[in-house]
């Protein structure tokens, strides 16, 4: 699948610090760039707070917290992927297809057509919990006294369509159709503010960390599975424990910014290209080029038709299918 | 849980394993009846036998990937249930056949894999994991190829990196399941020599499946042989591999000739067939 020579690889620890620099630069970006033109100079007013109010309001109030709103949903995301790569073994395998989104997009509009009144802080534990079910269910579909990567994948797809059907009918019979419901179907981050941010912020910290950590286990674990029980690897355990993260990062994407694809999917690729397969290598570098994409097509979906916005789900599928089709021709 | 036993962190130490009345079930096929074999530490053994007699079952109930429905294994004396996962892969190197990593991986990255049962997930790289890898490699003779990708590796080559990776954990006994497939026969010889090397200078315990008879009595010091998941003949080769024995194992007629410098069994298949004379 990775044809890559040992050679070609760059350094590690460079790829990192080009991927962050890349991440300060597009969140600069982002930051300038908005509905209301206010150039370089009230930027800068509003992002010190030298008098300028409107400005102010504007940096601070709407454009930081959603950037980083972008850039928490991305990185989550790229890494789910990433663990869900490895854990699978297969490179067409991400949070959306495996049906993980389709499981925290279910429990979300569920939560808030069946409860509107219910506060936000709670939409994140729902969708939490709603993509560990279908991770669940997908596991369970899969199981056979063990998990098979590709019966693993192929359940994945079938839940995907089970959740995303039964949203459909939750708001099929429902008169709520807002902005907000709406966008955890094609993916949104319309209006995302600081109580988003500070929603998805200590999932991204907490089960980033410990995917940093467990990374390790995927690459003894892609040496085969009786290689890696041979290296005293509980297996099924491994495999559960790195499936429930990448639930868990997903589904607190998931309720802050909708039902996005491809991001989980094409980012893990583009970073295992520049790293290699070392996944502790790689989820750092995935989780920086995960946020740097999301947040370059969220300006993107700000300014194109602005004062208008096109979900920024849109941008990602339109980017990515492409990047997709190419990874698909050329990789495997 | 495991019971308190002397220092194995050394290359030097080596154990034995013992199987009784080891019964296992695929499902409702049963693969194994009541086989009993004891190996002494510091042999080298090769089991025999045709496709589906069960060698790569034992090999791997051996290695506690497959759980008997009946009997027991004894590693170091030790029942294998009682000993922890860790501490059996340290101790314990099992290589299927034809294992498989990801292509862009280095012999280097393989090799330091192969120390996960001596680190786990949280340690980071001691002096003495480094000397371990660098030792593991060294004696697999693959120093030269330390930086190389996966696949960029003759067949040779990428089965020698593997015996390097099961060589860093330091283990008291290899299990190895047809090191030979895909390998040319003068890679074949090169890394039976390596094998055989191993078990002599360091005196690690060696049991391997070969498809190969004449290979098998050339390198192994005793031969087992199966057939429907019984041990038919254990022992010696030259007592092993007959005429006789090899028909009835095989099912195909042979004579075995005596190598004219060791003595050791070769075989030659006897089939009525005339490749040359009609065409």
């Amino acid at each position: 699948m990775i044809r890559e020579a040992a050679g070609s690889r760059f350094d590690a620890n460079g790829v990192l610090a080009a991927s962050l620099l890349l991440l300060a630069a597009s969140m600069t970006v982002a930051v300038s760039l908005g509905a209301v033109n206010l150039g370089p100079t009230r930027v800068l007013d509003g992002l010190f707070d030298r008098g300028d109010s409107v400005a102010r309001q504007i940096v601070w109030q709407l454009r930081v917290p959603r950037v980083l709103v972008a850039a928490f949903v991305g990185a989550n995301l790229s890494v789910a992927g990433l663990l869900l790569q490895g854990v699978t073994r297969n490179p067409l395998a991400g949070p959306h297809i495996l049906g993980l989104s389709a499981g925290a997009g279910f429990a979300s509009i569920t939560v808030v057509v069946v409860a509107p009144g219910t506060p936000i802080e709670l939409v994140a534990p729902a969708a939490f919990v709603g993509a560990i079910a279908a991770a669940l269910v997908v596991y369970g579909l899969a199981w056979r006294g063990g998990i098979s990567p590709v019966r693993f994948a192929l359940s994945g797809v079938a839940t995907a369509a089970l959740f995303t059907a039964m949203s459909t009918a939750v708001l099929a019979n429902s008169d709520l159709f807002t902005q907000r419901v709406l966008s955890f179907l094609a993916g949104g981050l319309f209006a995302r503010d600081w109580d988003d941010a500070y929603q998805i912020m200590p999932y991204t910290a907490a089960l980033g960390a410990v995917a940093f950590v467990v990374a390790g286990a995927l690459n003894v674990l892609a040496l085969g599975d009786d290689v890696a029980r041979g290296l005293g690897m509980q297996v099924e355990r491994m495999r559960l424990l790195l499936v429930v993260l990448a639930a868990g990062l997903t589904g607190s994407a998931v309720a802050v910014s909708g039902m996005l694809a491809f991001v989980g999917l094409v980012v893990p690729h583009g970073a295992r290209i520049l790293v290699g397969s070392d996944h502790r290598r790689a989820a750092p570098v995935a989780a920086a080029l995960g946020a740097s994409l999301l947040v370059l097509a969220d300006t993107l979906s700000r300014v194109v038709i602005a004062p208008a916005e096109i979900p920024v789900g849109i941008v990602t599928a339109v980017v990515g299918a492409p990047v997709f089709l190419l990874l698909i021709r050329t990789r495997t | 849980m495991t019971v308190a036993e002397p220092t194995r962190a050394h290359a030097t130490t080596t154990a034995g394993i013992e199987a009784s009345g080891l019964t296992v079930s695929y499902g409702s096929h049963e693969v194994l009846h009541d086989v009993s074999l004891a190996i002494e530490p510091g042999e080298l053994t090769v089991l025999i036998g045709p496709n589906g007699s069960g060698k790569s079952t034992l090999l791997r109930t051996l290695a506690r990937l497959v759980k008997p429905v009946a009997g027991g294994v004894r590693f170091g004396g030790v029942d294998l249930n009682a000993i922890g996962a860790r501490e059996l892969a340290r101790r314990l190197a099992y290589l299927p056949q034809a294992p498989e990593g990801p292509p862009d991986l280095t012999v280097d990255e393989l090799v330091w894999r192969g120390r996960y049962p001596n680190r786990g997930l949280f340690a980071s790289a001691h002096a003495e994991d480094r000397e371990a890898v660098d030792r593991a490699i060294e004696q697999a003779g693959v120093a030269e190829l330390r930086h190389r990708a996966l696949a960029t590796l003759s067949g040779g080559e990428h089965q020698r990196a593997w015996i390097a990776m099961s060589l860093a954990r330091e283990p008291e006994m290899l299990l190895l399941d047809e090191p030979t497939t895909f390998l040319d026969i003068g890679h074949q010889a090169e890394l039976l020599k390596l094998l055989a090397e191993l078990n002599q200078e360091r005196g690690i315990t060696v049991v391997m499946v070969l498809h190969d008879v004449t290979q098998a009595s050339h390198y192994a010091r005793r031969v087992i042989a199966l057939r429907d998941g019984r041990v038919m003949h254990d022992g010696d080769p030259r007592e092993v591999v007959t005429a006789e024995h090899i028909a009835e194992l095989f099912d195909t007629a042979v004579s075995v000739l005596a190598d004219p410098e060791t003595g050791a069994p070769v075989i030659v298949p006897r089939v009525s067939f005339a490749p040359h004379e009609e065409a």
